[in-house]
């Protein structure tokens, strides 16, 4: 591994001796023990990572075992672990739970991306105009204000048992920290900038476009990360509260009514994966598009 | 002096100014008892500049200097044409400053307000791609390259802001005023947040890009060598409003290198700018 280390290191320095690209130094102690290496290496992370997980499902289990918490409440660590596989099974093999799954998935990727594109132009009108700021900012703010999860019941009423209700709940969630974070961003770019624009007589489009608008990417992507969850949450509790066509939260419902608690469990655990697949897709984006953001490509 | 006010560069000057204006004689800006003041809450209006006359040859370089809220800023506004002064008027070769080609008008600040998503040369053709569309900047891109390089950070086109450092920074932002081959140089305290070393070294590059080129160029600034070094006249300023308190003319030949810096006739010229300085301060002190 030293061996390895040191080649890349010369590597790089031949590098950027051929290529006079942005020059990088490099000043690193070589004479660390082999434990500090691990410990502060990538591996070291991983194996901290691990014991921490096992520490926690021992101890999961043994107030199951001590009965600490009643049964009913707490599954047994190893019953939930072997639900979860089962679980995983039958969405990987195309069981039932894979319909549930792909339910709940189409709500939440429908009802961000409502939520995303009205809240981003909601935002833009907000930041960018006198009117938005003004007149429509209070009314964000109000009804950002609202439990919004207490309108399921309305949306319900108004749209039937199928898909819309639940994906008009994940999109409302989700809108309010697009528009909030987009506007904020469209009213971040400097005075300097907003001079600079001037003075080369920028149209009030050409300025939106090309500073404002890239300005408040970052802010937007910030907004889109809450937003991403935030979606999985307003899916689930709609599906939750208002019965219907089941997604996993009407999956949850029913083993809950079951006493499967170790299935509750696993069924949530499948909806963390499902959630963390939704937020790391706007985290690659991020990659991509706020490329500028990333700090100098150094490599640990 | 190398150059003398009557010294005519230009051929034409662009299509003859109205008939109502006293037209001046020759290139360059001419200001004419320029005051401006600024309507404050309750009636408490601010003047900021007052009775205010220059005559700046094209070619040359004024410097302005005095403490801070003397109007320094409100000046280079008025001459970019972006502020209309409430008395008197400003000429930009022949033209007055609010209905100038502001094509013609190069900036820059402080900060070198790169766009953090650009490349330094997509930020350099930022100007040309704003007034005339993505094709025109690209046409340009060659002469973007070849100032680059003039400035000595050609190899860094293809860098971010953030890779860059200050001086680079504000090396791209000098670019970016020259691409469009400006004929007025609005310098706002273009190197107040860099270090003295670096600031040293980017007045000599500045001097010597604006040396090549005919145009006029003001500039504001806290730095009495920088003043010197830099200008053909100084112009110090009295607290506001502000008012020219006294005029210094500096005689050294061009192109100037920093060894100039070292010479006694420039320790006599800055002694006599930071005299006048603490003159125009004290007297407004009563």
């Amino acid at each position: 591994m030293s061996q390895e280390d040191i080649t890349t290191m010369t590597d790089k320095n031949a590098d950027t001796a051929a290529t006079p690209s942005v020059p990088e130094v490099y000043c690193r102690a070589r004479s660390e023990s082999w434990w500090h290496r691990i410990r502060r290496g990538r591996l070291g992370t991983t194996i901290g990572v691990l014991i921490f997980g096992v520490v926690f499902i021992l101890v999961w289990e043994g107030i199951f075992r001590l009965e600490v918490i009643s049964r009913f409440i707490i599954p047994s660590a190893f019953t939930t672990l072997k639900e979860i596989v089962r679980i995983f099974g039958d969405v990987l093999t195309g069981g039932s739970y894979l319909e549930s799954t792909w339910i709940t998935i189409e709500e939440i990727a429908v009802g961000f991306a409502l939520g995303a594109v009205t809240g981003i132009l909601l935002g833009i009108i907000i930041g960018e105009t006198e009117f938005g700021r003004r007149v429509l900012m209070p009314y964000v703010v109000g009804f950002n204000a609202m439990p919004k999860v207490a309108f399921a019941p309305l949306f319900v009423a108004a749209l039937g048992f199928g898909l819309a209700p639940k994906i008009l709940m994940a999109a409302i969630i989700a809108f309010f920290p697009i528009v909030v974070n987009t506007a904020t961003g469209i009213e971040s770019a400097t005075e300097n900038e907003l001079r600079l624009f001037k003075a080369m007589e920028a149209s009030r489009w050409k300025t939106l476009w090309k500073l404002k608008l890239p300005t408040s990417l970052p802010f937007m992507f910030a907004g889109l990360k809450i937003a991403a969850v935030l979606a999985v949450i307003g899916a689930v509790v709609a599906d939750i509260l208002s019965g219907g066509a089941g997604g996993l939260g009407k999956a949850i419902i029913v083993a809950s009514t079951d006493l499967r608690t170790a299935t509750v469990f696993a069924l949530i655990v499948l909806l963390s994966i499902v959630g963390l697949i939704v937020y790391m897709i706007v985290v690659v984006a991020e990659h991509y598009i706020v490329h500028w953001r990333r700090t100098s490509a150094r490599p640990r | 002096m190398s150059e003398s006010p009557t010294t005519v560069f230009t051929s034409a000057s662009g299509p003859a100014s109205g008939p109502e204006a006293p037209t001046p004689l020759y290139t360059g800006v001419s200001i004419q008892r320029v005051g401006h003041t600024f309507e404050g809450r309750k009636g408490k209006d601010v003047c900021a500049l007052q009775d205010l006359s220059m005559e700046i040859p094209s070619g040359t370089m004024a410097a302005i200097i005095g403490p801070s809220g003397c109007g320094k800023s409100t000046l280079l506004y008025i001459l970019g044409g972006l502020l209309e002064p409430t008395e008197g008027i400003a000429y930009v070769d022949g033209e007055p400053a609010m209905t100038q080609d502001r094509r013609k008008v190069g900036y820059m600040f402080q900060q070198p307000t790169l766009l953090a998503w650009r490349t330094t040369l997509n930020n350099v053709l930022l100007p040309f791609e704003i007034r005339y569309g993505k094709r025109a900047a690209a046409e340009k891109r060659d002469e973007a390259m070849k100032l680059l390089e003039t400035t000595g950070i050609g190899d860094f086109h293809h860098s971010y802001a953030h890779q860059l450092s200050g001086g680079m920074a504000q090396r791209a932002a000098i670019c970016r005023m020259l691409i469009t081959d400006p004929s007025l140089l609005l310098l706002d305290e273009p190197f107040g947040a860099l270090d003295e070393l670096t600031r040293d070294a980017m007045d000599e590059e500045l001097g010597r890009v604006v040396e090549a080129r005919n145009a006029t160029s003001f500039i504001v600034t806290h730095s009495i060598p920088e003043a010197v070094f830099l200008a053909d006249t100084v112009y110090v300023m009295t607290p506001r409003p502000g008012r020219i308190f006294r005029t210094i003319p500096i005689p050294f030949p061009r192109p100037r290198t920093i060894a100039v810096t070292t010479t006694s006739e420039f320790a006599e010229l800055t002694g006599e700018v930071r005299n006048a300085l603490n003159e125009a301060g004290s007297r407004e002190v009563k």
